[in-house]
């Protein structure tokens, strides 16, 4: 080995120390620190075991060899830096990954700034009015689109109560949907209706909504406000083209529109199904006699008695101007006269309710439908149109016969007895009887000697009086036996007296032959 | 000298080269700025060349340098502590650390 100076011993015994001290600043942390500290120290004493024989003295037997002492240091020095730079290795790696951490959580941040500044965009460019409220109701943001539809400015809204947008009497609703939200139950597509600032009234939809923080915690309330004016005008339209304006039922089209949808239903699972082609009669007669008015009421009133008669799930319709058609459907062999018998209970109480100067009455014809052998709608309306009129006039030509009786026994007695043969048309009081008998020119009276209000006999002589009325023949009925009824009745004007109880054979064989009197004259 | 101490030798040479080359390679890639830093692993590395020609050229069996020996050891001896101390930023000065990391290393050095 070569000869060191002892300058050069000084120096590398120096550096020993250094390294002893250098290993406590370097080692700091790390995976690598301990061993790199340990070793870097070590290296430092082996460098001054290297040294120490040629600056002090030591014993012979306590030498390391000198090759030995400084192959130690140079391999200990090596290990040290090569595990430093280990060190530096893997906290590099881990700073790396951190870094790269850093850059992806600044990235999300970036990408969540972004979505927020997009949905701002969102929520600026709607065309529906979008604000924010907090739990007080005190708008916090309001975009253009709510400027546009109340006609506040942001300026003027932002920090104010949303309040004065609600009409007065609507400010109870308002609350109860603000704190249903606060409670987690949102209000979803509400129509409702709003004030603007000039005052005026606005129908929207509304959709009000809990707004959380990032704790889960409600801190104020989102409201979208749609203007559905223009939709509820459509509607309205839509409305009018499919509705009959005077009763709300089906019009032609919209009755055509929902039967053909029905049929293809009704085909398709194989039910049966059934069309009622139902006429107002004598609308002709009530318009001349009580007005248009009266006439349209007895429209309405006869869509009211459908409406009460059929199910909710039967198509009604006014089809024409006194003509209603009625579209049932249900499962095979429909049953029609269940409801037919309830149209026509349901006439009888509302004539029975006296409300109106003439009775409602209608005819009825049905067509059915058969699924196996389809027609067109508008074919089995004609089918049902032809029947109804047969009806009608198979009506129109039996004689009708008019019961004038307090008594309603009489009244409902007569009506199934008769009814086969004649049109009975019923009257409770004398009155009754006069008008009755002037609007509906009935070919025959069988009027009851005391009524409440007119005696009969009175009503037979005012009858007499009438031109219209003078030729109708009117048969005089009294329970009283003695004789005096029938001659007063038959001054009076009556053509015949019977006695009650009625004989009905006999009753009829009387109202027979005076009609035929009557006709042949 | 015996065929085991010069085995040695040989070896320690290598692994003194190893650390050499590995120390330029990690530093080289720290990318830091600091001319100090930079100059570490330049110092090491001369420090540790200063120490290996010697004593290559003595196994060798050169007597060229044993003229220089001295000093070149001497250098070497004041390099290796020099170019270790340079290298003593870098540990506050890594890509990705944070300030807060910084100060929690800081705090880590205060306890320790």
């Amino acid at each position: 080995m070569t000869d060191l100076g002892t300058a050069e011993h000084v120096l590398i015994a120096l550096m020993g120390t250094s390294l002893i001290l250098l290993s406590h600043i370097l080692g700091r942390r790390g995976v690598f620190r301990f061993p790199t500290a340990v070793t870097l120290a070590f290296s430092g004493v082996l460098a001054l075991v290297w040294q120490a024989p040629t600056l002090v003295d030591i014993p012979e037997n306590l030498q390391l060899p000198f090759e030995v002492s400084e192959l130690l240091f140079f391999a200990a020095i090596s290990i040290a830096l090569t595990l430093y730079a280990l060190e530096v290795f893997v906290d590099q790696a881990r700073s790396l990954a951190r870094a790269s951490e850093t850059l992806a959580r600044q990235a999300a941040e970036l990408a969540r700034a972004g979505a927020v500044r997009q949905m701002a965009a969102i929520v600026q460019s709607s065309n529906d009015a979008i604000f924010g409220r907090d739990v007080d109701k005190r708008v916090l943001n309001w975009n253009p689109a709510a400027e546009a539809l109340f006609g506040y400015t942001e300026e003027e809204m932002v920090g104010t109560t949303s309040d004065m947008l609600v009409p007065d009497d609507l400010i109870e609703e308002s609350h109860e949907i603000n704190a249903a939200a606060l409670e987690g139950r949102p209000t979803q597509n509400l129509e409702t209706i709003r004030r603007k600032k000039d005052g005026t009234l606005v129908d929207v939809s509304l959709t009000v909504s809990a707004i959380r923080d990032g704790t889960g915690n409600v801190i104020g309330t989102s409201v979208i406000a749609r203007d559905i004016t223009e939709q509820k005008r459509v509607d309205e339209l839509r409305r009018l083209a499919l509705l009959d304006e005077l009763t709300g039922l089906n019009n032609r089209r919209g009755f055509m529109l929902l039967a053909e949808h029905q049929a293809t239903l009704v085909k398709r699972e194989q039910k049966d199904m059934a069309l009622l082609f139902i006429d107002l009669n004598n609308l002709k007669t009530i318009n001349d006699s009580f007005g248009h008015k009266e006439g349209d009421r007895a429209i309405a009133d006869t869509a009211a008695v459908l409406r009460q008669t059929f199910r909710e799930s039967d198509i009604l319709a006014r089809v024409g101007g006194d003509e209603f058609c009625v579209l049932l459907s249900g499962d095979k062999r429909l049953d029609v006269d269940t409801p037919l018998g309830r149209l026509n209970t349901n006439v009888e109480l509302h004539n029975a309710q006296g409300t109106r100067p003439y009775r409602l009455s209608l005819s009825v014809g049905r067509a059915m439908y058969d699924p196996s052998e389809p027609v067109g709608i508008e074919d089995l309306m004609r089918q049902a149109d032809m029947l109804m009129y047969q009806a009608k006039h198979a009506k129109q030509n039996r004689p009708r016969v008019l019961v004038g009786d307090d008594d309603v026994a009489i009244r409902s007695d007569a009506e199934k007895l008769f009814a086969d043969n004649y049109e009975i048309i019923t009257a409770q009081n004398g009155e009754e009887v006069i008008r009755r008998a002037t609007l509906e020119r009935p070919d025959l009276i069988l009027l009851d000697f005391s009524l409440p209000d007119l005696i009969g006999t009175d009503v037979a002589r005012r009858l007499r009086q009438a031109p219209s009325t003078n030729p109708i023949p009117i048969i005089m009925m009294s329970a009283n036996g003695d004789g005096s009824n029938e001659l007063e009745a038959l001054r009076s004007g009556a053509d015949d007296y019977i006695k009650k109880p009625i004989d009905s054979d006999a009753v009829r064989v009387r109202m027979d032959n005076l009609m035929r009197r009557v006709i042949r004259r | 000298m015996s065929p085991f101490v010069e085995l040695m030798q040989a070896a320690a040479l290598i692994m003194l080269l190893f650390a050499a080359v590995l120390m330029g390679v990690v530093l080289r890639n720290a990318e830091n700025r600091d001319l100090k830093v930079r100059l570490g692993p330049v110092v090491i590395g001369l420090s540790l060349i200063l120490f290996a020609v010697p004593i290559y050229a003595a196994v060798l069996g050169s007597v060229t340098f044993d003229r220089y020996s001295s000093l070149a050891r001497g250098a070497a001896a004041i390099l290796l502590p020099v170019g270790l101390y340079l290298l003593v930023p870098l540990r506050s000065a890594m890509p990705g650390r944070s300030d807060a990391q910084t100060h929690e290393e800081a705090r880590e050095h205060h306890d320790d």
